[in-house]
């Protein structure tokens, strides 16, 4: 039983840290350059600015969002892009990159913040763990009492 | 040994430095996954094979026995071990339990497997924990990197052998030891020798790389697991093994000192 207690207790401690944790951490600056079809997981989600530096000629490209199954960002012209994008969740990504000619594309961190799915996901494990903890020292109160 | 057992799991010290550990060690973890951003490439970059690599990417993101996570681990095994099998004879409370009708090395057995199960779950909770605060909103590809690319059992073998190692150790050095402050010291440089000589064949390095060497290889799941079992086989199960019997052996021979 105590030992039930002193897990939930960590939990929610490791709870309130996360949190406070997340914020500062994800404010550090965010990039990175692509030249070919490649793939990058990110922590969080976020917005990022995408540039891309053509040498001429048509080119394609896109993101593409496993999760969802589907593509978040798509674009074929013959002209540098310069446009923000925003990533939905955490998790990994996939750019495709379709030219004749060498292209770098650029990502740049604008903004990053834990989605609201995961800030649910973290209130509620903690308020689940602090009412077992609250119904726990409860029951054991009551059953002192009785005893 | 039930009641024994129940009664180490439960014990206040024992407790408190679980909780110490598992803190810390969610705490790391959580700034580990944060600060992580991996590439990956697929090839040929069809659909399917976007899924497989990039539920195989999320999987080889998560923390795995950095410097800073294996010295927390050393730190609470090294605490859990020696309070369980030193501290209670410092306190002369030791007198009381050795001298039960049951037999030492029973005894020792059953504390070393306490401090065993409260290492392990300071690991594996923030482990899991911290993994769903991160990529909880992505369910289906954490789900599937866990499940169907089988990280799950593979991470959990992971840090089922770290703990082995760490815990074994640090016992023989508790009961080798004649009081709590020598059993701490000693446990502690020597789990962290390894990593200052760069030795590769003991943990953290051999975890580490055969962990690596098992998930790139290709093959169903449980041969997977099997390589790494058999990557870290003497570091992490002969060894903690030898430890072990020493470890019972040295009880039946040296009484309460």
């Amino acid at each position: 039983m105590r030992l039930l207690k002193a897990i939930l207790i960590s939990i929610l401690i490791i709870t309130v840290f996360s949190l406070a944790i997340q914020e500062k951490i994800l404010q550090k600056p965010y990039s990175q350059v692509i030249l070919t079809g490649r793939g990058f997981v990110v922590p969080s989600a976020r917005v990022i600015l995408l540039n891309t530096n053509p040498k001429g000629g048509e080119y394609m490209i896109a993101i593409f969002d496993p999760e969802a199954n589907k593509t978040i960002f798509l674009r074929r012209t013959d002209r540098p892009i310069n446009k923000e994008v925003t990533l939905p969740h955490s998790g990994p990504y996939y750019v495709l990159i379709d030219s004749e000619l060498p292209v770098v594309c650029a990502l740049k961190g604008v903004a990053s913040y834990p989605s609201k799915e995961i800030l649910n996901i973290e209130y509620g494990m903690g308020g689940v763990s602090a009412l077992l903890l609250a119904g726990i020292i409860l029951l054991e109160r009551k059953r002192n009492d009785k005893s | 040994m039930k009641t024994q057992l129940n009664w180490e799991l439960n014990d206040h010290l024992n407790l408190l430095v679980f909780m110490f550990g598992s803190i810390l060690t969610g705490i790391t973890f959580h700034i580990h996954l944060l600060e992580r951003g991996i590439n990956f490439s697929v090839n040929p970059p069809t659909i399917s094979q976007i899924f497989l690599e990039s539920m195989r990417a999320l999987g080889l993101s998560f923390p795995r026995l950095a410097e800073d996570i294996y010295t927390i681990l050393v730190i609470t095994g090294v605490l859990l071990s020696s309070l369980t099998l030193r501290y209670d004879k410092d306190t002369r409370l030791a007198m009381s339990i050795y001298s039960l009708p049951v037999k030492n090395y029973k005894l020792v057995l059953t504390k070393f497997i306490a401090s065993f199960i409260l290492l392990f779950l300071s690991v594996i909770i923030p482990f899991f924990l911290t993994l769903f605060y991160t990529y909880g909103d992505a369910p289906n590809l954490l789900k599937g990197a866990l499940f169907g690319e089988g990280f799950f059992i593979s991470y959990f073998m992971f840090w089922l052998l770290a703990c082995v190692y760490v815990i074994s150790l640090s016992s023989l050095i508790a009961e080798l030891s004649p009081n709590l402050f020598a059993s701490l010291l000693g446990g502690i440089t020597l789990l962290y020798l390894p990593k200052i000589l760069n030795i590769t064949y003991l943990p953290p390095a051999v975890l580490n790389s055969a962990f690596l060497t098992s998930q790139t290889a290709f093959g169903s799941v449980a041969q997977k697991v099997l390589m790494l079992v058999d990557k870290a086989f003497v570091s992490c199960i002969l060894i903690p093994l030898v430890l072990l019997g020493m470890t019972l052996l040295i009880s039946e021979w040296r009484d309460v000192v």
